[in-house]
């Protein structure tokens, strides 16, 4: 009876009000003629309403009057009230927590239950969905987004609305911080900070050779995983949401990292993502951003008019590496690095000379070595294998390998990352033996057999299958206790080398490098 | 229209008034949506105004939840620009906030009770569960059953339920909650008037049921 009735219920009863009540009953009689209904919720009504008024008032007095302070002071903060998403079903996704939010939108962990994996939604901000234009090339962006595929650029598996028209991204949710979080935890070394800068710029520089262009660029957008590999967040978010966001540290992040042609309103393109990179190299080497000011105007006027020197701050630094910082902040966009790609090789010809036992290669520089000249580091790990391997006074029998080394040990809990490695110098004539873990590696390890012991950093190890971060050093130290001699190569993530490295160093290590396939070089020289 | 008060509106972070005013601009405009928006800044200030001034409220049984909002109000809204319509979009938004406090206060409370572990103190070291804070032990429950009964109220007329959050729980007048919802001063009276008719009868109140005129 209820949604046509109620209407008139309420007609009915102010009526029924301004009748005497003797005559009421005749009322509600005629009124409700043939509606039991109606009548049975009239006449109820009708009873409770003298002395409603002042029964709610009395309520209102009684639950509300006092003892707000005490209920102001324990209730929950206004971003600790229940989720209404969480535990919600969006699509085939189970909605479980909430694991970031913020001016651009919110993000949740769910359960993808029809592929059984782990994903992050992300809903965006309602500052995008109040502008239908926006908001249709918001997911025009984020879908070519989506094509991009590129190790640091955030997986995107899904952008879709749900049943009620709000648009989300369903993306892979990886473990880790953002690199804004990073940056609050305190200073970055140097070899972490270029390690990071050219892993956004290979991500920029994917992007851009597909016409995509970030526009905003910034920490809160850097996501960090636990394996210190970077994936870039947010693509396509930038150009439809401006600097308009809610909240304090939404609009803080936003103008920090913006270009001059932006701050001006000038349409950004690739060279505005590289400003912001030269903001964030600057921020992550200098520990402060070149334009900082409570006041987000004093920022844009800084942005505009003040030139950073970086070498105020880092006098330590390579001119190269200022020198490059310098030229991605130039104020015309003409003036800087045009492409990423340029930023991408600048910042590895930047990495620190290696020390003379060091090894450090990445992926990128073996293939500049494969391509040409023959590296520096790599002849000086060369010349220690074929001097400490000549050193060891017992050779094993039938080595063909054209270095000193004809049988390797090679701990790695995954074998897929280096099989074709593996073959490789087997193919060469290198005996390898391959073990999991650092127990079996122990047992395994004859001094008499290999000269050479490669091991990962990190692994998972034991009944339980638990993640050691250092398994690596475990194994060094307790191959060392036992055999002096030992001579161990860390064969890790670009990250690990870069957290490692001196420690590995001084542990004794021969060397640490982050690309496997230049163990066929080293071995097999 | 709340008058400005000799205290100085304060240190509120200029981005949340620009929100503020951007989204009771959107309401005045039409966008509904965005008292959902709306309402969770002013639930924080109205958090955070009862934390700063607490010691000045000590022993005030006068202090209540009107008093808060307008509070809030001059905090939050530039009075420059504030007109009517300004001013009852705010009140219908800290009303919501209101309600959402109160609930969620209830049902901590009855947790806690549940789990036998009341034993809380305030930091002013009163027992919070003591008779400035509440005169009636069933208070939670009480606010539940409100809440409950307001629940299927809003199933039946989302209108009456709109009405009764702005009278009920922020304080507004017949004008603001009409100005605030959209609706003519008539409509706003016949619904409450109903409302607290039909509210008395799902909260049990039979006590003074039987005409008594």
């Amino acid at each position: 009876m209820i949604g046509l009735h109620w209407d008139r219920l309420e007609v009915l009863l102010e009526q029924a009000d301004e009748i005497p009540a003797a005559e009421r009953a005749a009322f509600v009689e005629r009124e409700t003629a043939g509606d039991q209904d109606l009548r049975a919720e009239l006449s109820t009504l009708l009873d409770a309403s003298p002395g409603a008024a002042e029964y709610i008032s009395r309520l209102r007095r009684e639950l509300l009057g006092s003892g707000v302070e005490g209920m102001l002071h324990e209730v929950p903060r206004a971003d600790e009230l229940p989720d209404p998403w969480i535990g919600r079903m969006v699509s085939h996704y189970e909605i479980s927590e909430r694991i970031g939010g913020g001016g651009m939108g919110v993000i949740y962990r769910a359960r993808d239950i029809r592929l059984g994996r782990t994903v992050a939604l992300k809903f965006i901000a309602p500052e995008i969905r109040r502008d239908p234009e926006a908001q249709r090339r918001f997911l025009h962006e984020a879908r070519a987004a989506s094509a991009l595929d590129h190790p640091n650029i955030c997986t995107i598996h899904e952008v879709a609305e749900t049943d009620d028209g709000r648009p989300y991204i369903v993306m892979a949710a990886y473990d880790g911080e953002t690199l804004r979080e990073r940056l609050r935890r305190g200073p970055m070394p140097e070899r972490e900070a270029l390690d990071f800068g050219e892993q956004i710029a290979g991500a920029l520089a994917a992007a851009h050779q597909r016409g995509i262009v970030h526009r905003d660029v910034k920490p809160d957008n850097v996501f960090v995983t636990r394996d210190g590999v970077v994936k870039l967040l947010d693509f396509g978010l930038a150009r439809t949401a401006d600097s308009r966001m809610s909240g304090p540290d939404a609009v803080e992040g936003t103008v920090a990292y913006m270009s001059p042609e932006q701050a001006t309103g000038q349409r950004a393109d690739q060279r505005s993502d590289i400003w912001a990179l030269g903001v964030i190299l600057y921020e992550m080497l200098a520990g402060v951003r070149p334009f900082a000011a409570d006041d987000p105007r004093v920022v844009i006027e800084l942005i505009l008019t003040r030139d950073p020197d970086l070498r105020l701050t880092r006098p330590d630094l390579a001119p190269g590496i200022t020198d490059l910082v310098h030229r991605m902040l130039a104020k015309r966009p003409a003036r800087r690095s045009a492409h990423a790609q340029e930023v991408l090789e600048a910042l590895e010809r930047c990495r620190l000379p290696a020390a003379p036992t060091a090894l450090r290669l990445g992926g990128r520089r073996a293939r500049a070595l494969r391509a040409g000249a023959p590296g520096f580091a790599l002849v000086i790990l060369a010349t220690v294998l074929a001097l400490r391997t000549r050193a060891t006074p017992e050779r094993a029998p039938g080595r063909t390998g054209t270095g000193s080394v004809s049988h390797v040990l090679w701990v790695d809990d995954d074998s897929s990352n280096n099989a074709t490695v593996i073959h490789q110098l087997r193919s060469r004539g290198v005996q390898v033996t391959t073990s999991l873990n650092t127990a079996d590696a122990l047992r395994q390890y004859d001094p008499a057999v290999h000269q050479l012991v490669i091991s990962d950093m990190g692994r998972y190890e034991g009944a339980n299958n638990e993640y050691v971060g250092r398994a690596g050093f475990e194994l060094l130290e307790q191959l060392r206790a036992r055999h002096d001699e030992v001579q161990l190569v860390f064969c890790t993530s670009t990250r690990a080398v870069a957290m490692n490295r001196e420690e590995a160093l001084a542990s004794g290590a021969l060397g640490v490098v982050d690309d496997c396939e230049e163990i066929v070089r080293l071995v097999g020289f | 229209m709340i008058s400005r008060s000799a205290d100085e509106p304060g240190d509120v972070a200029p981005a949340c008034r620009d929100s503020v005013a951007r989204l009771l601009g959107d309401l005045r405009a039409g966008r509904r949506e965005a008292l959902d928006e709306l309402f969770p800044l002013v639930y924080q200030e109205l958090r955070e105004l009862a934390h700063r001034q607490r010691s000045a409220w000590q022993g005030n049984d006068t202090l209540d939840t009107t008093a808060l909002v307008h509070e809030a109000y001059l905090k939050l809204v530039d009075q420059r620009g504030a007109t009517w319509e300004t001013e009852a979009h705010f009140l219908a938004a800290a009303a919501k906030a209101i309600r959402h406090i109160l609930i969620n206060y209830a049902r901590d409370r009855r947790a806690k009770k549940r789990g036998g572990g009341w034993q809380q103190v305030s930091l002013s070291g009163q027992g919070i569960d003591g008779a400035s804070a509440s005169p009636d032990p069933a208070w939670e429950d009480r606010v539940l059953a409100l809440e409950e009964a307001l629940q299927r109220l809003a199933g039946l007329s989302e209108r009456q339920c709109r009405i009764v959050e702005c009278r009920f729980f922020g304080g507004m007048t017949v004008e603001q909650t009409a100005l605030a919802l959209g609706l003519s001063t008539a409509t706003v009276t016949r619904g409450w008037a109903m409302a607290r008719a039909w509210l008395r009868r799902a909260l049990g109140d039979t006590g003074s049921l039987a005409r008594q005129e």
